[in-house]
């Protein structure tokens, strides 16, 4: 399975088998727009799993505040739990879509 | 991973009505029309201005006064099939009924001003035509490489998508975004590229077409996977070399007794 993720161009993964991998050291983590549909638990844990997995950079871009009215929870620019070792390069309002946030973190191999 | 249950609209932010989902009286004939005229004002305009040179912040400017003339709402993607919204209720003083509610309007203090000038009411259809140009362009003023990556790439025409020319290429509001994405979070020629929760694969798309010696990684609920899968597949002209470690569990889950994988 190693040797057909390295030869592979595109790689797809249920988010289960994202924590089973040993960690695939990607360049650049991506994430647009889905974060703020889950819990808190369950961003820390896909966060986590993106330290785990990237030795490059990390692109959030989300909602600067959102409702989540299955569990009743809201999700501002705040709340995403950003490991302390990540630098942060920018963080600010989307240029364009104004309700959104995006951001560029390097992370630390 | 979204909700299973369909989302109450918010209340209005003066009259505090809960705005209603409506559907214009419209033929879909006429809906076709209104949003074909919409797409090519909006291609004439996005053209004219794009072509013309001025400073950045006056570019950025006209740009987002060409996006104030829609008020589909912010979260309408191109494949969307959107729906007016509109207060049912009696209103408060200075409150026009239209959607996005008008609280939400009046806070983006920062944002221009609504052209003054009178323009024939649009279907939802034309209004997301009108949209997706100008968002489209985000690219545009984003910087010579975004638009030299908007010159090579042109969105696919697999999903049907609401899209306009730009220098003699299709491109739409999701491939304005995937290139902007793309441009914000790639300080260098990436190897790997790790996207959690890829959606139908519009930013994979992107990344593979401009790095396509990169390795991209779509971490998504299996219906989403299925799709991205057909769409990039569908999408390239040779067609991505595939890893899904969902076909190594798919060998080794058991069958159901129609002799159909349980597997998705």
């Amino acid at each position: 399975m190693a040797k057909e993720l390295v030869r592979a161009q595109l790689v797809l993964l249920t988010p289960n088998q994202l924590a089973l991998l040993d960690p695939l050291d990607v360049e650049l983590f991506v994430n647009i727009r889905s974060l703020h549909e889950m819990r808190p638990e369950q961003i820390a844990h896909y966060i986590e799993q993106a330290d785990r997995h990237t030795r490059g950079f990390a692109y959030p871009k989300q909602w600067e505040r959102w409702h989540n009215p299955e569990d009743d929870v809201v999700i501002a620019r705040a709340d995403y739990p950003i490991p302390q070792r990540w630098e942060q390069v920018y963080e600010r309002g989307h240029p364009i879509q104004r309700a959104f946030f995006h951001a560029l973190y390097r992370v630390p191999g | 991973m979204s909700g299973r249950r369909g989302r109450a609209l918010p209340r209005c932010g003066r009259c505090r009505a809960r705005p209603q989902p409506s559907r214009p009286a419209r033929s879909r004939g006429d809906v076709g029309r209104d949003a074909a005229g919409a797409r090519d004002r909006a291609t004439v305009e996005l053209l004219a201005f794009a072509e013309r040179p001025q400073p950045a912040t006056a570019r950025r400017r006209g740009l987002l006064a060409l996006q104030a003339r829609s008020t589909a709402t912010t979260s309408a993607g191109s494949r969307t099939r959107s729906t007016t919204t509109s207060c049912t209720r009696s209103r408060s003083p200075g409150c026009d009924g239209r959607w996005p509610p008008c609280a939400r309007r009046d806070s983006a203090t920062s944002r221009p001003s609504r052209p003054t000038t009178s323009t024939p009411p649009l279907s939802h259809r034309a209004r997301a035509a009108s949209t997706a140009v100008p968002r489209s362009a985000v690219g545009v003023h984003a910087g010579p490489r975004s638009r030299g990556i908007l010159g090579r790439l042109q969105e696919p025409e697999l999903g049907d998508p609401i899209v306009a020319q730009y220098r003699g290429r299709r491109i739409s509001q999701d491939l304005g975004n995937s290139v902007h994405e793309l441009c914000r979070a790639t300080a260098a020629l990436p190897r790997g590229v790790l996207g959690l929760v890829g959606g139908y694969g519009r930013v994979a798309w992107a990344m593979l077409e401009e790095f396509p010696h990169a390795r991209y990684i779509v971490c998504d609920i299996p219906p989403a996977l299925e799709v991205a899968q057909r769409y990039l597949t569908s999408s390239s002209p040779t067609g991505p070399r595939f890893a899904s470690a969902t076909s190594t569990a798919r060998q080794r889950w058991p069958r159901s007794s129609s002799g159909r994988s349980s597997s998705f």
